[in-house]
């Protein structure tokens, strides 16, 4: 009996597989037919069930228009363009402000505590209040000053608005990137000498950094829709293109097509930092 | 005999209420090596913490050749300079190779150019046997060999006392011998050494004198021979009949 199992078993792992990668060989592909089977259930389910609800030609018509996508698709694309430039316009504007506000929240000498106020009450406020109300108070209310062209632009204070709510956010994520760092490193640093600045430029800095940038990507893709906001004060970015061929069509395949564009360029974006954070747990747990 | 190189003097520390170290008052002579040993908890860590100014004292006077350090206000960083410090937890940069682990507080802190540090890190590397571990992170090195590099790092800054908390406490029995070693050379160059440890059997062969602490006390303070053979205090007997007792077991 055993002597059967035995011979059976020893000649089944052709090519030199070990006895458990064959079978892990073979549970995975079971797995991925199973999984590959529900999905198509589902997805049949749907295809049939959809069609049955009472409004759906309607919906198809006013949603799922080919031509109308068809024909306001390539303008679209070209409005997106504008989000990216001022999406890359305000990221590194909003990393260094966030790092120094991150930093002036750390300091702890006496005489510098006006900075860490400073810093404290910037982040509070910034982050409760909604980041529409910010791009609202701001991107309206500086030009209501007075000022002359161009530096009355939305462009301009909508940008500096999305800068100043999402520094907000990201000081946050460096102090507690930096606030993670152990104590034992700052030991060590200081016992070599090394002064405060030093010790946070070369030692507590590049650590924290490299812990939050999962978090930091995440925000970047919140970013990126976001600055979808300023079409409310003026930039014909993709989100007001869209609703600008909304009115012209009288159908809402633009804001389909607008939706498609946003998740071709976040969703990659997304995978990217889960990819990061799960690269950073299997080093730390190393 | 000469002026010490270090004295404490009526050193006291406190955290909240916890006073850890209590009155305590030692003079160490140049190329001397103390060992400071004592239960866990006992104040050797911090000790050695006040005195690389890590943590302020509250009372009393360290001075070093003379010189009164422990002024509140006084900038730590040139004492620093002098005396280097080494952890039990090594603390190695996780994110700096051992080279740039070792570079780093030469050039910011003495301007040395990166070529200059670089040589005479290697000539330490090789010396202490990591010479193929500079461009190696520490998370690729054995307990033992990130120890050595975070005392090379140390010694990099050319100190004129090492002050080494339980170098050895985190390390795998194997690896202990190779830390030892690194020590013994240190004694060997003349470097003023205080070390706090748990290894009795190395403190009785290396140590000049012996410091034992006992609930933030500085109880007795002896040669190794007298410390370990008549010691004068029961509390030091009880101490050292536990811990022989647990070292003849292994
Ligand atoms: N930063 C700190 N804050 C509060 N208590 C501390 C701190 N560091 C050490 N202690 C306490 O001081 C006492 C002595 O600790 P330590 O110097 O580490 O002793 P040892 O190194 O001899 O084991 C312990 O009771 C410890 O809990
Ligand atoms: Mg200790």
């Amino acid at each position: 009996m055993s002597t059967d199992t035995n011979t059976a078993r020893g000649k089944s792992p052709a090519r030199g597989l070990t006895r458990r990668q064959v079978y892990e060989r073979k549970a995975k592909q079971k797995s991925l037919i199973i999984a590959a089977v529900s999905l198509a259930a589902v997805v049949i389910l749907i295809y049939i069930i959809v069609p049955l609800a009472p409004g759906w030609e309607g919906v198809k018509r006013s949603f799922f228009n080919w031509a109308v996508l068809t024909k306001t698709f390539p303008k679209m694309l070209s409005a997106f363009v504008l989000d990216l430039q001022l999406f890359f316009i305000a990221a590194p504007l909003i990393f260094a402000l966030a790092l120094i506000i991150a930093l002036m929240r750390n300091v702890t000498s006496a005489a510098l505590y006006p900075l860490r106020l400073f810093a404290i009450v910037y982040i509070d406020v910034l982050r409760s209040i909604p980041v529409i109300l910010t791009i609202y108070l701001i991107g309206f209310g500086i030009p209501g000053l007075g000022l002359l062209p161009p530096y009355n632009s939305p462009y301009i204070w909508g940008t500096v608005a999305l800068v100043l709510a999402y520094s907000a956010y990201i000081a946050e994520v460096f102090r507690t990137g930096i606030e993670s760092i152990h104590e034992s490193q700052r030991s060590a640093a200081r016992s070599l000498g090394l002064s405060e600045t030093s010790m946070m430029r070369y030692v507590v800095l590049p650590q924290a950094i490299r812990r939050v940038v999962p978090t930091l990507v995440n925000f970047l893709v919140a970013l990126l829709k976001d600055v979808a906001l300023l079409s409310f004060i003026g930039p014909v970015e993709l989100l007001r293109q869209a609703g600008v061929y909304k009115s012209l069509f009288a159908n809402f395949t633009p804001y389909v097509g607008a939706a498609l564009i946003f998740l071709c360029a976040t969703i990659p974006a997304i995978r990217f930092a889960d990819y990061l954070m799960a690269k950073q747990n299997a080093e730390r747990s190393r | 005999m000469s002026m010490p190189k270090l004295s404490l003097r009526g050193v006291k520390k406190s955290f909240g209420p916890l006073e850890v170290c209590k009155n305590i008052s030692i003079d160490i002579q140049p190329s001397e090596l103390i060992c400071l040993i004592g239960g866990s908890g006992s104040g050797k860590s911090t000790l050695l913490r006040c005195i690389n100014l890590l943590d302020p004292i509250d009372d009393g006077e360290i001075l070093l050749d003379g010189v009164d350090i422990s002024l509140p206000g006084y900038d730590p960083n040139p004492v620093r300079r002098k005396i280097g410090m080494v952890f039990q937890s090594f603390n190695l940069f996780p994110h700096m190779t051992v080279l740039e682990n070792i570079k780093l507080a030469p050039m910011k802190v003495k301007g040395m150019s990166s070529a200059e540090i670089t040589s005479q890190a290697q000539e330490l590397l090789e010396r202490f046997g990591l010479s193929d571990k500079a461009d190696v992170y520490p998370d690729r090195l054995s307990g033992g060999q990130q120890q050595r590099a975070a005392i090379v790092r140390a010694l990099a800054m050319e100190p004129e006392i090492m002050l080494l908390d339980e170098v050895t406490s985190a390390l795998d029995p194997e690896l202990v011998g190779e830390v030892l070693d690194v020590i013994r050379q240190l004694k060997t160059q003349g470097m003023t050494l205080m070390l706090a440890t748990h290894e009795m059997s190395f403190a009785r062969e290396v140590a000049d004198r012996v410091c034992f602490l006992d609930d933030g006390k500085l109880l007795e303070i002896a040669p190794p021979e007298k410390m370990f053979t008549a010691p004068e205090h029961a509390r030091t007997r009880q101490f050292l009949q536990r811990v022989l007792h647990r070292e003849r077991l292994q």
